[in-house]
């Protein structure tokens, strides 16, 4: 079946009466659980994963990869009013997002981010059908030098990241690394700085984490406030994107896209990783670079559309390898394999109706969450009208709920109240706090495939030189490190 | 101060509530509320989906819904923890896999005695353990796998799910008895030790339950299972000990409740969760997710982990991941 | 001079060292075989490099730079700090006294302490705490935490 029959037949499957219901019952529930910080689609999915047991396997798969879409759509909502990131994939999006909520464009912010992904989305999609073949082979390519290749190319982005100090930035990367490494050995099981605390055995969280360098450490900054110091009340300007922030962000969105597109077929980080390197690569080709940081709409679309575009690609592994790529996908695979349904390269001809279900339903699912998303700008611009004595008190408590509701643990509270504190020092002393989160997600990975290398190699270094996709990504590497060192050295 | 002072009030009333004891008497006819099943691990898994069926399959007989709560943490011994700090009454039931009470806790020290804190209700289900190479591959029997590494001493390399895990355990038993020289490449997880077979990264792979799908996919094949007897799935795949190897799989997934629990209580539970195990739907879920049905009762699974605590103890000890064990189990 | 850089670097500095110590202590193993703590110890030597960077750029910077003190003194953080403690009491309490009541006390506090008066402070937290309870748990199924008594 070509691709476009085969859409074809899946858009007469999704468009069922109580598959379309389905549908818009898990796109609902995806854009609630994607509002609120911590409770992700994980949470939600494994949730209701009981209750798709009645429902025929096509319908429940439906519904899933709805939630899925829809806490995507979701995810940016908090970080741009808030500060308060709902998942490592929306911290970049806290950047500059957060800032333009505080210019009075929470609205242009939120629109850019709803279209962006629905683009990206859809333009995901496209890919997908078209080149799950072929990517799916290149993913297996994947052996632990080249992720280990990709990830330090992540970290080279650094020094985009960075507003001010270059210093303070790597020093926050490599702080994030340290924290990562909290927790038992990924190879050999030992304790590392775990202090004998059980809680710690797995590690840190990134959620709390992140729920406390951004939104709490924000709410403490603001409380502190003298009335003299206060900012004036924003007014709100228009709710959406204008013509002149459209041609600003149209290539930012196609940018992102293709970088999430890339990325989402890495197993673990990808989406993640997507989003720093789709931040990283805007501010390089801007012609405005100072603007970043300080609610350049660029810096909001870019990374939206390169995490909705990832989360498209990472359907890839799972329907043509059976490989789930991430948490969320790992759920959604036992939701398969409950329905009786082996996810993998037989899919597509023993299940087509499933294969081609899901594609068709993720398009409809992108137009509803456009449509179901866009009515509600203008109601999520008005929380910022509520007075600060009444807001910040309910900012702490969606703080409080979503580090708990991560893994349903009183532990995780504790450390995003700590984050918070620490978030509020490294403000005071002009460290940023999202080199820390990069580092700290991509810190495991980076170890294990650096380890993994030396162990494959016994220790020798060359395997990095033997493989090609490696070696081109060092390269990459080297040219971004060194070309804004001979720029400078050029300006002497 | 003076301002404060309602505050310092209001945290000493938060402080004397957290104090207060109370709580309902115990009830004549068991049970008469919902129970809480916790689970060590993220949803999704097969531990999770495992015990989620089969909670679904005891609610009928027991009459009482059982809410299944998801606490990871501590390579599932957190939720071990939190099942001892929660009343001992038998609402509070605990999912976890043997390999916790046997590996985890000689691994790292953990705040609870493997042999005698907990009483088993039902050891129910395992996973489908084997030794797979892709489907490409030269070697079609293990013998064949053991001669190619014996020649090329150094330069086979395996995934497993991990160091100290039992698929690398199992690895290490047969390079022990033929003497070979292997490069152990340890994933987290049988999905990314899988992946990296596929990638052709390493030469073999020994794996958990994600090995079936890919098996019937025909993407890898199957040379050997870890089970005691062969699986009904693979009656043409022989086990370890088949082959000559001592080695036989110890991860059994079980429910456990804290040891001291009124023994009616826990006779209740025991019958009621054997009846579940029988269970149509329930036998068809463990197929669809690739485990296999086992029946341990609390004696039997008692009996288990003290076998098994100490063929692992030598093996680990052996192998110089740990020098004794970092929990003492009773 | 930047005080406030140099002594951030040498938190940093002194960060680093402990745990490079620390991992050299529990063996790193070798190239060929990496152990738990190799990435510890590669992290804190790259720490150290770039805090000792960080420190000698903040001692070379010139004069004008802002001094550790005056971060402090336009702000009021004994706020902060009350917020702070309250925090940790409602941590402390949480498994005790369940999510319904320790988060409306939490609340109350919280209202209060930003200048509501006491009556619009115990609405506004039975309010925002009932809605977070029925969202959370009764909607979504979260298992919030239960208490001693049972909710």
């Amino acid at each position: 079946m070509d691709a476009l029959n085969g859409l074809l037949y899946g858009l007469s499957v999704a468009c069922g009466a109580s598959n379309l219901l389905l549908l818009l019952g898990g796109c609902l529930l995806g854009t609630l659980v994607g509002v609120l910080p911590g409770l992700g689609p994980v949470g939600a999915i494994s949730i209701l994963l009981p209750l798709t047991f009645q429902l025929p396997p096509v319908g429940a798969v439906i519904m899933l990869a709805g939630i899925y879409n829809g806490a995507m759509y979701g995810g940016s909502t908090t970080s741009i009013l808030i500060n308060v990131p709902g998942e490592a994939a929306s911290v970049v999006t806290c950047l500059d997002g957060y800032r333009m909520a505080q210019k009075g464009q929470a609205g242009q912010a939120l629109g850019i981010a709803v279209f962006g992904s629905f683009i990206a989305g859809t333009l995901g999609l496209v890919g997908l059908q078209i080149a799950a073949g072929p990517l799916s082979a290149l993913a297996l390519k994947f052996g632990p030098p080249e992720y280990f290749a990709v990830i330090l190319l992540g970290f080279t982005f650094i020094v985009y990241l960075a507003q001010r100090s270059m210093i303070k930035a790597v020093l926050m990367a490599l702080t994030g690394i340290l924290l990562s490494l909290i927790g038992l050995d990924p190879i050999t099981a030992e304790q590392r700085l775990t202090f004998g605390a059980l809680h710690l055995f797995e590690g840190l969280n990134v959620v709390p984490l992140a729920i406390g360098l951004f939104g709490l450490a924000e709410v403490f900054g603001n409380l502190e406030k003298t009335a003299s110091a206060k900012i004036l009340i924003v007014k709100i300007r228009s709710l959406f994107p204008g013509r002149r922030q459209w041609l600003a962000a149209k290539w930012a969105i196609v940018r992102g896209s293709v970088i999430g597109f890339l990325m989402g077929i890495l197993p673990g980080g990808g989406p993640v990783l997507s989003t720093f390197i789709a931040y990283g690569v805007e501010k390089r080709v801007s012609r405005h670079p100072e603007k970043f940081g300080q609610g350049a709409i660029e810096g909001v679309a870019a990374p939206e559309a390169a995490n909705n575009a990832a989360a498209s690609t990472s359907f890839i592994p799972l329907l043509t390898l059976g490989i789930p790529p991430n948490v969320v996908l790992a759920v959604l695979f036992g939701a398969f394999l409950i329905h009786g349904v082996t996810p993998g390269p037989l899919l597509m001809t023993q299940h087509p109706e499933i294969f081609w279900g899901v594609i068709a339903s993720m398009y409809l699912g992108n137009v509803m969450l456009l449509i179901l998303n866009l009515p509600f700008i203008p109601l999520w611009v008005q929380v910022l009208r509520i007075p600060d004595r009444i807001l910040y008190p309910l900012i702490i408590l969606f703080c409080l709920v979503g580090a708990y509701s991560i893994n349903n643990s009183v532990f995780d509270i504790g450390v995003m109240v700590l984050f918070g504190v620490i978030g509020y020092f490294l403000k005071k002393f002009d460290y940023e706090a999202a080199p820390l989160i990069l580092g700290f997600v991509l810190g495991p990975m980076f170890e294990v495939n650096l380890r993994r290398s030396l162990l494959m190699s016994q220790g020798s270094f060359g395997i990095f030189a033997e493989r090609p996709i490696a070696l081109a990504a060092f390269a990459v590497c080297a040219v971004l490190i060194l070309l804004p060192i001979a720029k400078r050295i050029r300006k002497r | 101060m003076k301002r404060y002072r309602w505050l310092i009030a209001a945290l000493a009333a938060f402080v004397a509530i957290g104090w207060g004891e109370a709580g309902p008497g115990a009830g004549a006819a068991y049970p008469e509320r919902p129970l809480t099943l916790l689970v060590g691990f993220v949803p999704g898994g097969s531990m999770d989906l495992s015990a989620r069926a089969l909670a679904k399959a005891a609610e009928k007989i027991l009459g009482q819904p059982i809410m299944v709560e998801n606490k990871p943490g501590g390579t599932g011994t957190v939720a071990l923890a939190a099942l001892l700090s929660q009343k001992h009454d038998g609402y509070t039931l605990c999912g976890t896999p043997s390999s916790v009470l046997i590996r985890v806790s000689q691994q790292q020290p953990v705040p609870f005695k493997p042999f005698t804190s907990f009483r088993a209700v039902i050891g129910f289900t395992e996973p489908q353990l084997g030794i797979v190479v892709k489907s490409d591959a030269p070697w079609k029997t293990l013998g064949d796998l053991a001669l190619y590494a014996a020649k090329n001493p150094g330069r086979v390399k395996y995934a497993t799910t991990g160091v100290g895990s039992t698929t690398h355990a199992a690895v290490e038993a047969i390079a022990q008895r033929d003497r070979l020289q292997l490069i152990h490449v340890p994933y987290k997880g049988s999905m990314e030790a899988l992946t990296a077979l596929l990638g052709g990264h390493v030469e073999f792979a020994a794996l958990t339950s994600e090995l079936v799908p890919a098996v019937k996919a025909g993407q890898a094949r199957l040379l050997s299972v870890m089970s005691e007897k062969r699986s009904p799935k693979y009656p043409s795949v022989p086990t370890l000990k088949e082959q000559g190897y001592d080695f036989a799989n110890d991860a059994v997934f079980a429910v456990v409740a804290p040891a001291d629990i009124d023994p009616s209580v826990a006779g209740r539970l025991e019958e009621a969760f054997a009846a579940a195990a029988k269970n149509k739907e329930y036998l068809e879920t463990l197929d669809r997710i690739n485990m296999i049905p086992v029946y341990y009762n609390g004696k039997a699974f008692d009996a288990f982990l003290r076998h098994h605590w100490k063929v692992i103890n030598k093996s680990l000890t052996a192998s110089g991941a740990i020098r004794e064990a970092a929990t003492k189990p009773e | 001079m930047n005080r406030r850089d140099r002594a951030s670097s040498i938190f940093f500095l002194a960060l680093a060292s402990i745990v490079l110590v620390l991992s050299v202590w529990q063996g790193i193993g070798a190239l060929g075989n990496p152990g738990a703590w190799f990435m510890p110890f590669v992290t804190c030597a790259l720490m150290i490099f770039f805090a000792l960077a960080g420190l000698s750029a903040a001692c070379r910077k010139g004069a004008g730079a802002v001094g550790v003190v005056e971060a402090w003194r336009p702000v009021r953080w004994s706020k902060n700090a009350a917020v702070l403690a309250v925090l940790a009491v409602y941590v402390a309490l949480l498994p005790y006294a369940g999510f319904l009541i320790a988060t409306f006390l939490l609340m109350s506090v919280l209202f209060r302490l930003n200048a509501l008066t006491v009556k619009a402070a115990l609405l506004a937290a039975c309010l925002s705490s009932g809605l977070a309870y029925g969202l959370f748990y009764l909607l979504l199924k979260t298992p919030l935490p239960r208490g001693i008594w049972g909710f």
